[in-house]
């Protein structure tokens, strides 16, 4: 019987050796893979030969490391509960308060932007909407 | 044939999120949020949010939602939606339904791909 040649390695890459490739890419370019991240999000690492190599095993780290900080000794069934209710009018106007400080204008200002179709610098533009409307119904007030 | 309620619809949103759960998919405590929405009657309708926290994957990943749901002739109709959902590393995609003023730049059904422009055109969800 003729023996392969050549035969293909399928082992799992623990997450040290993860850490350790990552290692070697920000020593070689002079980055942080949170960097690198930031960057290749904007499409600005052309220059670096192993990108696609980086991002896979950044992700990967990220992932699995996630995993390992959240490993809890509860099973799936006692780690998961469903929180269900009416929002108050407090958690309404808590909510809309955050977004105003997120992008610096009040409520009633974003409201009348979005309805121009303003308001493509709002990722949150529906949530936002859909408070101020609540709002205005739970309060039978103006959106301040 | 079999009318839906708004209640039937609150139970539906539950029962998916308790299944996920179960099944270990979706894991801490999961906010299914309602909210009174303008122009609909309480019984009829209204907003569903899970957002704040968003409901959180086993990898690490993270799901927002907002609808605004309003039953016509016994069928649920998604009047606005917005479904994000976003990895640890910051890859998102989100899909949005929402009035428009303008069709070709904003479709009324839309997605985004880790920037949240431009708007793709998407199939009603």
């Amino acid at each position: 019987m003729v023996e392969p040649d050549f035969e293909v390695e399928e082992d799992e890459m623990t997450l040290e050796e993860v850490k350790a490739i990552l290692e070697g890419f920000e020593r070689q370019y002079g980055m942080t893979s949170e960097e690198f991240l930031e960057k290749w999000k904007k499409g600005e690492t052309e220059w670096v030969n192993e990108s696609v190599a980086w991002h896979g095993l950044f992700e990967a780290y990220q992932v699995h490391h996630s995993n390992s900080k959240n490993q809890a000794p509860a099973t799936a069934e006692t780690d998961f509960s469903i929180e269900e209710r009416n929002m108050t009018l407090d958690e309404v106007t808590d909510a809309l308060k955050k977004y105003e400080r997120k992008y610096g204008m009040i409520s009633q200002e974003f409201y009348a932007k979005w309805k121009k179709g303003e308001t493509d610098f709002v990722a949150e533009s529906v949530d936002w909407s859909l408070l101020v409307e609540a709002y205005q119904i739970m309060n039978g007030k103006t959106v301040s | 044939m079999t009318r839906f309620t708004y209640a039937d619809y609150k139970n539906h949103i539950r029962s998916l999120a308790a299944e996920y759960g179960r099944q270990g998919h979706i894991v801490g405590s999961t906010p299914v949020h309602f909210l009174p929405a303008q122009g609909i009657h309480s019984n009829e309708g209204g907003a569903i949010r899970a957002t704040d926290p968003s409901l959180r994957f086993k990898d690490g990943a993270i799901l927002r939602l907002q609808e605004e749901v309003r039953l016509v002739n016994g069928e649920i109709k998604l009047l606005r939606y917005s479904y994000h959902y976003e990895r640890p590393n910051g890859y998102f995609f989100r899909y949005e339904h929402e009035d428009t003023t303008d069709l070709i730049r904003k479709p009324a059904y839309h997605m985004h791909v880790v920037f949240d422009l431009p708007h793709f055109n998407a199939s009603p969800g």
